[in-house]
């Protein structure tokens, strides 16, 4: 009982929520951006759905209840007010000002776009919401701006402390996302017949048009393994201390490649890029620091 | 910290991690979809939703233009883009939600509400365009990536395919 409550109840430095809470806020950034051409076609009223129709549709695909903020406010122009507070949100969020608020705000923005429009989602809008409410419920380390934390970046020892929980929870959301993915990988015929980055290379996503995939494929069938591998091997290395560079490494290599190579992908490789954040110690307690080096 | 704050700092963590332990099992398993079954309604409802299918199954498109087109009394047809309020052309390879969307309202059997309120919607949206315009069908030009043998022997990349559905008349939204 007592490793369990050890688990989520230990003390860390807040710095680690902080550093987590800014790249968590300049991710939602960039989300409420890219979502501004959309606004209209897909949250608002004169777009592709009614609300009314969108809260049944919602409940057909899910089972859940539609919460929307779009059920209330469907013009275009209430829509786009409705985003650019969100952007003001994440812009007070990354800053630390009223940091529970607007972290509240950007996720009940959020999820309400999941709910106003389901089927428009992408894989990284569930990442996002996830990580949102799990940190609406840790410390947010509020009192270092951007600024102040890179000032204080060298400063060895905090007197403050605050259990590691949120971090953990994160992590382990990181450890589902990537296993899960891969469990399901198994039952598809192309990644099991190592056609799956070729494929991926040809279709809609691929940024360098051509056939030229296809000279590659004696290469891209090994790399499709090696995607399988990686993906499960990713959370696994970040976890261990010693291997956590190793694994920053591959997984930032590994998404940076498929921003690089995909288009429309960015997004993804950044949230999953922003979700090693609850990983990452620069400021290691003594006792764990020596162990290290052990 | 008192002893409160601990409690309810554990609850919290065993109710969420157990809800995200939960999700490694997959949905297209017996468990997955069990699990599934009895989460999801709260799950989606408060944002802790467990579907991690990213590329679980490879994209076979290579291109996907859609369009409408429409009748007035004379036969006469014109061309309109897909997009609301609009009605303009959109590019789904530059803005990737939309490629989603028009793929699940129009093959996924549980987008049903969607398919339809947009179809309402579209016709609604023509007959405020030219009041002329009686009836409308939204097309699919699909590129289908053809397989890799068949791309070595010099196929091409992709097999156009066009898919209509429709028509639809215009403001009424009931199939002909």
């Amino acid at each position: 009982m007592n490793s369990f409550s050890q688990l989520w109840l230990k003390d860390i430095d807040p710095r680690r929520y902080a550093m987590t809470r800014i790249g968590f806020a300049l991710l939602l950034l960039f989300h409420f951006i890219h979502l501004f051409p959309y606004r209209k076609t897909i949250l608002s009223n004169e777009g592709i759905t009614e609300s009314s129709v969108a809260q049944i549709g919602f409940h057909e695909l899910t089972g859940g209840t539609s919460i929307s903020l779009f059920n209330h406010f469907q013009s275009p122009f209430e829509v786009t007010i409705i985003l650019m507070i969100a952007i003001i949100a994440s812009l007070t969020l990354a800053w630390g000002k009223w940091a529970r608020t607007s972290l509240f705000i950007c996720l009940f923005i959020q999820l309400s776009i999941i709910h106003r429009a389901p089927s428009s989602t992408t894989g990284w809008d569930s990442i996002l919401t996830n990580l949102g409410f799990i940190l609406l419920f840790s410390p947010l380390g509020k009192q270092w701006a951007p600024w102040n934390l890179l000032k204080q970046w060298n400063k060895k020892h905090i007197n403050l402390k605050v259990p590691q929980y949120g971090l953990v929870l994160i992590q382990l959301q990181v450890f589902i996302i990537y296993w899960q993915t891969v469990i399901q990988k198994l039952g598809d015929q192309y990644w099991a017949k190592g056609e799956s980055i070729t494929y991926f290379l040809l279709s809609h996503h691929g940024r360098f048009t051509g056939s030229w995939p296809v000279s590659w494929h004696e290469l891209f069938d090994k790399i499709n393994y090696l995607v399988l591998i990686i993906e499960l091997a990713i959370p696994v290395l970040l976890w261990i201390r010693n291997t956590r560079k190793l694994g920053l490494w591959i997984g930032i290599g590994f998404h940076l490649s498929i921003a690089i190579l995909g288009i429309n992908l960015a997004l993804f490789s950044f949230t999953m890029i922003i979700s090693y954040l609850a990983f990452v110690d620069p400021w290691p307690a003594p006792s764990r620091l020596k162990e290290s080096i052990k | 910290m008192s002893l409160n704050r601990k409690v309810i700092i554990i609850l919290f963590s065993t109710v969420i991690s157990a809800n995200i332990l939960m999700g490694i099992a997959p949905l297209n398993t017996n468990l997955g979809q069990s699990i599934s079954k009895s989460l999801d309604p709260l799950r989606w409802t408060i944002g802790l939703g467990q579907k991690w299918d990213m590329f679980h199954s490879i994209p076979t498109h290579h291109s996907l233009i859609v369009y409408l087109t429409a009748n007035d009394v004379s036969g006469k047809e014109y061309r309109y883009g897909a997009e609301l309020p609009t009605l303009s052309e959109i590019s789904p390879r530059k803005l990737i939600r939309y490629h989603y969307t028009f793929l699940r309202l129009f093959n996924d059997p549980l987008n049903k509400s969607f398919k339809q309120s947009y179809i309402k919607s579209i016709s609604q949206a023509l007959l405020k365009t030219d009041p002329s315009l009686i009836q409308f069908t939204i097309n699919f030009d699909h590129g289908r990536i053809n397989s890799l043998e068949s791309i070595r022997k010099g196929a091409g990349i992709a097999t156009a395919r066009t898919e209509k559905f429709g028509p639809y008349k215009v403001q009424g939204a009931i199939k002909r």
